[in-house]
């Protein structure tokens, strides 16, 4: 029924997925391929079977998986998020260089060697050098604590099924928890040039403006704790605020256009017949049946192209042609008869004026 | 798009039980006209047939050109003869096929498509 990048058969992680008839070979079935996305095996099974298959789909996967439950309970517990020994000094050694590379950009900017980046002040272009070398301390840390975690790992196979959190997570629950943020910046100086009591003053250092180093699991320190509930309680507000206002754009949106719909001419207009568009999306195919496609011919280059469409070209072999067909006579045909030849050319000529609309004017990225 | 030749393709396969030492009884020359025939009634506005408007034609035209392209690229006559192997029944309900996914796969007149659209804006923001 499907498949997709057979070429690569042999996945150490098992990667690839093939389905023939109904039957899944290999690969891990995820939220990718299961889930509510386009080209998925739903959107597939209702395109090519119809609604009534894909409910019957859908109820079997969950029959499977209501069974499947019963004797296999799924939890996630402390030993899932338990990094081995050295993992643990590896993302401690990586945490602590990426801070001497902070702790060097802010004894270089003491001094006064500091270079401002083009279109920002001093202050900012120390920022984002600090930030950017904060930001890869987590990343780091958090990829070096991924790849300890196992193939059975439950935390990881419900990140990778796609049921609930991201590879964030769990870095921020093995590694580190990262920078916390208020206002788009750092944590910044509440009290008299400090963040909080606890530090000395003018101290732009990691500690002091709001980078937690320590992970969920190994617990974090007071300062840290409340610079987290610094950024926890932004977040928190910005949902509360962001629900109201997208909620009334939502109601403005659909008060706009409510009355837009399909005539029976095809053109889409108003409740006035003020015409918005003269044919949906300019080619009127509806939504549900879009599939996401790759057009090889648009990449192609004129050797390929020679190779894969034209019967005329040079490397064709013309005794073996005629196995191809039932009657052999019309292998002949297609190089003894100028007319057929002269099709066959013609066809082939179409299929690169093709390719130049679809370069020139279709996709045609820039002016 | 809106129709997965490749697909449809592995699937005619399957239906006529075409191997890859099948025999094709078709010529280069039909395989290029049948699909020129298919290519040309594809159709988004309704009843063009009975108006021959420049204009419209033109429209249509315009309108179907990325499929048209994309069809010609895969059901070109050596893929379908050489690679693919399809005899002249496969390859004709190929076409049908083509040409029925297409015309389903049109917006059915009364859609409410503004009602979609502002859902389709207003989603990603919560």
């Amino acid at each position: 029924m499907e498949d997709r990048k057979i070429r690569n058969w042999a996945s150490s992680k098992d990667k690839n997925i093939l389905i023939s008839n109904g039957e899944l070979l290999c690969g891990q079935l995820t939220k990718g391929q299961v889930g509510n996305t386009g080209g998925g095996v739903v959107h597939i099974i209702w395109k090519e079977l119809g609604p009534e298959a894909v409910k019957t789909f859908l109820s079997s996967c969950q029959e499977v998986i209501n069974n499947w439950l019963v004797l296999h309970g799924m939890t996630v517990g402390v030993s899932d998020i338990i990094a081995r020994e050295n993992t643990m000094v590896l993302i401690r050694s990586t945490l602590n260089k990426q801070l001497k590379k902070v702790q060097k950009i802010i004894t270089n900017s003491q001094i006064g060697n500091l270079k401002s980046q083009p279109g920002k002040s001093m202050i900012e272009s120390f920022e984002a050098q600090v930030n950017q070398q904060l930001n890869d301390a987590r990343d780091k840390s958090g990829n070096i604590a991924l790849e300890d975690l196992s193939q059975t790992n439950r935390l990881r196979n419900m990140v990778q099924a796609g049921s609930k959190g991201n590879n964030i997570n769990i870095s921020q629950i093995m590694a580190c928890v990262g920078q916390q943020n208020v206002e788009g910046k750092r944590i910044g100086f509440g009290f008299n040039k400090r963040s909080l009591p606890h530090f000395s003053k003018d101290d732009f250092g990691p500690e002091s403006k709001g980078f937690v180093q320590n992970s969920y699991f190994l617990g974090l320190t007071p300062s840290e704790l409340y610079f987290h509930a610094m950024g926890g309680r932004e977040g928190l507000i910005d949902t509360a605020v962001k629900t109201a206002e997208t909620g009334y754009i939502s109601r403005r949106l659909m008060k706009a256009l409510e009355d837009v719909m399909v005539k029976y001419d095809g053109s889409i207009r108003t409740s006035k017949d003020h015409i918005i568009q003269f044919l949906y999306g300019e080619d009127g195919v509806s939504g549900e049946h879009i599939e996401d496609m790759s057009i090889d011919l648009l990449k192609m280059d004129n050797p390929t192209m020679e190779k894969r469409y034209n019967f005329l070209s040079k490397d064709m072999d013309r005794e073996k042609l005629k196995h191809y067909f039932s009657d052999p006579e019309i292998a002949k045909t297609i190089f003894d008869d100028p007319m057929v030849a002269k099709d066959l050319q013609d066809e082939f000529n179409q299929i690169i004026e093709d390719r130049d609309v679809l370069r020139n004017t279709i996709f045609k990225t820039s002016t | 798009m809106p129709i997965n030749v490749p697909r449809l393709i592995k699937n005619a396969k399957k239906m006529f039980e075409i191997t890859n030492r099948s025999k094709t009884d078709m010529t280069p020359k039909i395989v290029i006209s049948k699909l020129q025939e298919t290519l040309e009634s594809l159709c988004v506005i309704p009843g063009l047939q009975k108006r021959k408007d420049s204009l419209l034609i033109q429209a249509n035209s315009d309108a179907t050109l990325l499929m048209r392209i994309y069809i010609k690229s895969i059901l070109n006559s050596k893929n379908v003869i050489l690679n693919e192997k399809l005899n002249s029944q496969c390859f004709d309900w190929i076409l049908g096929e083509i040409k029925s996914k297409f015309e389903q796969s049109m917006v059915s007149p009364g859609e409410m498509v503004g009602s979609i659209a502002a859902q389709g804006l207003g989603e990603p923001a919560t």
